[in-house]
This record gives C-alpha cells, structure tokens and sequence, in this order.
C-alpha cells in the first residue's frame, strides 16, 4: 500500500481502514461489554487490551500512510520544480534553438 | 578540448554534472578545474541561498537552478534529463561533487575504462579500491559493512556503496530514473544498475577529506535515515 500510493488501491486501501477503525472505535465505546466477548474469544483477555493494540495497530498504519502521502507530495512538487528549472535553462543558454 | 592521454576519448566527450547547494566559498576551484581540463560542465544549483550559481557561472560552467533546495538525487536526476536533451554533444556523463572531495585524475582514469570494454555503460568510484585511501576508520568501518550488505539486497559485488564519483554512457543515463531525492539516491543507483542490467565496473578513486568537505559531508547517522527512507520508496 505504502510503495503504491498513487495506485488507485492503495487509495482505496487507505479510506477503507479509515472508515472500519471509526466504525470500531465508535462501537467500543457504545458497547464495552461486547468488546471484552470480543476480546475473549480472540484470546487477547481484557476489552481494554484489545482496544490498546487495534489502536497502536492503527497509529502504525496512519503514520505509514502520512509518510507515503508526504513523500508522494514531495515527489511531485520536485518533478514541477525541475520542470520549471529546464524551461529557464534551455530559455537562458539554447533558446534559439528552440 | 584536451585530449586524455589514457584514453581515446577526450574531455570534451565528457559531461560534468555538478550538483551544489550553497557552496560558493569552494565552488569556484571545482568548476575551473573541470572546465580547465576541457570537460562540460553543469551544475545544478540547488536552491542555494549564497551566490554559488553565478560563481559556478563565472567559472565556466552552465547552471541550471531549482528555485527551492530537493536534495542530490533530484539534482542529478535534473541534470540527467539536461544531458539528454541534446544541447551538449557528449558521450558520457559524469556526477562529480562540488566540496572538492572529487579528483579530476580519478575521472580521467575511468575514462579509460571505456576503452576495454565497449559495452560497459557505467563506471563506478571506489575510495577503497585505492591504496593509499584516507578513509577515517568509522566512515570505513560503516561504508564497507554496507558495502558487503549490497550483496544481499542488490545482488552487486561493489566495494563503495556510496561513491558520489561515477561516470556513465549516455545509454546509461536513459535507463536512470531516481526517484529519491536525497542522499539515498546512491542506493537507487545500484538498485537500477541491477533492475536494467546495466553493464558497470569500479575503478579506483581519489577522495580528499578536508575540514570543509567533513564539514558538508554527511554524518554517519544518516546511513540509518537512508535505509528509513528506503522503506518508504
């Protein structure tokens, strides 16, 4: 997901987790009591505990995605500043030969 | 033009791609040697905030400027795309730092290189290669270790993974595209050498280490925000 950011499925990807962790987190506080059967059940113990790693889960994930996103960014601003730094090259040494 | 009297090849056959950023109290050596010695020479000015265009400018060299500072790896992408555009009748291209680290012997030398071997599109410096290297022992203590680890991760047999020195033919040039925009860009050359087959070989190279060159040089901290970045590529 991180390597193919501008691909429309990491973007999709990227939305989607979004979407299920605001679903989750908004869920847990409605209903702790179902979070702890949850949590039982996949053996983690505590409610509270399982809240703790889906949240670290997503705090990895958020960063991993801001970084990509940055570095995307980052990316295609050098491309413009490049772009920009040609035309005034070639208009300043070869502009005749354009 | 000044012939080079190891190769066949001349200087002017060579293109010089100087990336700078804020190196106007050195800059002005570096191009005039090159430019002395015949070679093109181009340095991109990346968004210095000192005179180190027009100094480079005054010096001989054509200079083309980012209005904001990227980094090396897009510098020498810039000048890559320059060199392929046709404006400079050379068949090679050559990146070339502008602290002074660099020798004008060591290019000459890998020049000749070319004339061995007709389908070698890049030549690689290596300050290891050389005998009477002045390595501090940290920096080779870091640079061989990494050096040995681009077996693993590139397949490459390189003794210097981090060689700012490197002479390519233009075929060469057409198969790079660095995308990294920093001081990581020497890990993406060896990743693309061996993702386009591109034929290379090392050749000894001189580096002076200078207080003013150790000064601009990059710490060995880095090396961990170089492998940082890569994880996000």
């Amino acid at each position: 997901m991180i390597r193919n950011y501008d691909r429309i499925i990491g973007k999709v990807t990227a939305r989607l987790g979004f979407v299920i962790a605001t679903i989750s987190f908004v869920f847990a506080a409605l209903d702790p009591g179902a979070v702890s059967k949850i949590a039982q059940a996949l053996g983690v113990g505590r409610g509270t505990d399982l809240v703790t790693y889906f949240s670290a889960i997503c705090l990895v994930g958020l960063s991993a995605i801001s970084i990509a996103k940055f570095r995307h960014l980052e990316y295609r601003n050098a491309q413009l500043v490049r772009r920009v730094a040609l035309v005034e090259f070639e208009s300043k040494y070869f502009a005749d030969e354009r | 033009m000044i012939e080079n009297v190891k190769s066949k090849y001349i200087s002017g056959d060579v293109l010089c791609i100087v990336p700078a950023m804020n190196e106007a109290t050195v800059i002005e050596v570096t191009i005039s040697e090159l430019v002395g010695l015949g070679y093109h020479v181009l340095c991109i000015d990346d968004g210095s905030d000192d005179p180190t265009g027009a100094i480079a400018e005054s010096a001989g060299a054509y200079v083309v400027r980012h209005s904001v500072n990227l980094g090396q790896g897009a510098s020498l992408q810039t000048g890559f795309d320059i060199a392929l555009k046709g404006h400079f009748d050379v068949k090679f291209v050559a990146t070339f730092d502008a602290d002074g680290q660099h020798s004008v012997h060591s290019l000459a030398d890998m020049l000749t290189c070319f004339d061995e071997n007709p389908d070698l599109e890049i030549v690689l410096g290596s300050r290891f290669l050389q005998k009477d290297n002045s390595v501090p022992f940290q920096k080779r203590v870091v640079l061989k270790f990494a050096a040995y680890l681009a077996r693993f991760t590139y397949g490459l047999r390189v003794t210097d993974r981090h060689n700012g020195l490197r002479l390519l033919r233009l075929s060469a040039v057409e198969k790079i595209d660095l995308k990294v925009l920093g001081y990581g860009h020497a890990d993406e050359f060896l990743k693309l050498i061996k993702r386009q087959k591109i034929s290379y070989c090392e050749s000894p190279v001189e580096i002076t280490y200078s207080d003013y060159s150790k000064s601009k040089g990059q710490p060995l901290i880095n090396s961990f925000r170089v492998v940082f970045d890569r994880m996000f590529q």
